[in-house]
């Protein structure tokens, strides 16, 4: 039976090269040079390449109108749009594109639709599951939380942001509008979050805490930068961690789908030992 | 195709007697709707005792030239009770199975919930457990909830572990 998409063990390896990769880069040249940018533009474009396919494998294992599959194809669809942003970033084929100026600009519309579609894609997971009425809430810390997130966007975002106070007026709009679906994406991972932990562990909890994770880390990753932090090699770090953390949390999703039909084809009405599921 | 699909339709699916355009109708809405496999599933079942049962009168004829009253009885025990076989102990072996598997797929509390959510559709009181008349209806409603929540195979594999 073919395997569905890479295994987390492969995903993890290739994120381990791909940032060891950036880090000889950066080493080897210095901040200054475009080495280190080509090598880590590579390295993401490479993890949505990888966390499209996934995505695509996974939302096919669900009903065409469940909402989780639909979150899967909207998360599929943050992976085609962040690979044009990732392409579009990278100093090789920056050149090409223009002025510093209008790559930004091409670069800040992609990430707002990318950011649509991670909103849309882990809502309609989180509702997809919450909706069924099997046992999971809405608490007050997932609010309180919440409130703390919008706060610390709003404050950044009013005092902090950078870009948006320079003078392209096109690229202030989307930065702005992009911190209100930041607000909503860190709420929505939270939600996600709170879910993996109500569940009481499980396969499917830890899919959840990946992608609770990519959606959390990417709210933060903007607000750091915010403060400047874009300077920092731990910044760049973490930028180009981003990518990974999604792909490992789609692979995990695959090798969900993978164990179950291994279970199904070792199942002979009876005569199966459901042990072999925790192997 | 909507969900229309009428018995004697499975019944031509099952013995391959619909029209190759027809099965493919018929196999599209299958790969979508996890409340029709599962009846398919149910379907297949209830076939499949039926030739065993027929299988035992025909050899009972051969043997005495008469249909005795046990043969008699497990057939109309199949027709009236449809797919439910299950006795009380082998309910609880499957439902201790089910909640198992579920809690390794999506955790422990998600499989309470999930379990007391069928158990409600089945109309199960409280603290019950589900009986074999209404072991199917529960085992569909946990399939289809797990389709919902883990995908299409993990709903099939429910169905499969607690058949």
């Amino acid at each position: 039976m073919a395997r569905l998409g890479l295994t987390p063990t492969a995903v993890t390896v290739c994120a381990m090269a791909g940032i060891a990769l950036f880090l000889f880069a950066r080493g080897v040249s210095g901040p200054a040079n475009d080495l280190p940018g080509i090598v880590g533009e590579a390295s993401c474009v490479a993890a949505y390449v990888i966390g499209l396919d996934s995505c695509r494998r996974v939302a096919a294992l669900y009903p065409k109108t469940s909402p989780v599959g639909l979150g899967w194809l909207a998360l599929g669809g943050n992976c085609f749009l962040s690979i044009f942003r990732h392409l579009a970033l990278n100093p090789l084929l920056g050149k090409a594109i223009g002025p510093r100026e209008r790559v930004y600009f091409i670069s800040q519309s992609i990430q707002l639709l990318a950011l649509i579609c991670v909103l849309a894609g882990t809502l309609a997971i989180w509702w997809g599951v919450y909706r069924l009425l099997v046992g999971f809430r809405l608490r007050w810390e997932d609010f309180r939380g919440i409130a703390v997130i919008a706060a610390l966007v709003v404050w950044a975002s009013s005092s902090h942001i950078s870009l948006s106070h320079s003078g392209q007026g096109e690229i202030a709009f989307l930065q702005v509008f992009g911190l209100g679906l930041l607000i909503a994406i860190g709420a929505v991972g939270l939600l996600l979050h709170s879910l993996s932990m109500q569940m009481g562990g499980g396969r499917l909890a830890m899919v959840m805490q990946w992608i609770a994770a990519y959606a959390l880390t990417r709210s933060a990753l903007t607000l750091w930068q915010g403060w400047g932090g874009n300077e920092s090699l731990a910044w760049w770090l973490a930028f180009y961690s981003v990518p990974w953390i999604f792909a490992l949390g789609a692979a995990y999703s695959c090798w969900l789908a993978d164990t179950v039909k291994r279970g199904i084809r070792r199942q002979p009405y009876g005569d199966w030992d459901v042990s072999s599921l925790a192997e | 195709m909507s969900c229309r699909i009428s018995d004697t339709e499975w019944t031509d699916y099952l013995d391959n007697g619909l029209a190759p355009r027809e099965r493919q109708a018929v196999e599209a809405h299958l790969a979508v709707c996890a409340d029709c496999s599962s009846r398919l599933a149910e379907f297949r079942q209830v076939d499949q005792r039926l030739r065993i049962e027929c299988g035992k009168v025909l050899k009972a004829i051969g043997e005495s030239g008469a249909i005795s009253a046990p043969s008699r009885e497990s057939i109309l025990a199949v027709l009236r009770d449809g797919a439910a076989v299950v006795n009380p102990q082998q309910v609880q072996e499957r439902l201790w199975r089910v909640r198992w598997v579920l809690a390794l797929l999506c955790g422990s509390n998600t499989a309470v919930g999930i379990i007391r959510a069928a158990e409600t559709h089945a109309e199960i009181p409280g603290g019950a457990k589900p009986n074999e008349q209404k072991w199917l209806v529960f085992l569909r409603r946990l399939s289809s909830l797990t389709t919902e929540i883990c995908g299409r195979a993990a709903g099939e594999l429910i169905w499969a572990v607690g058949n």
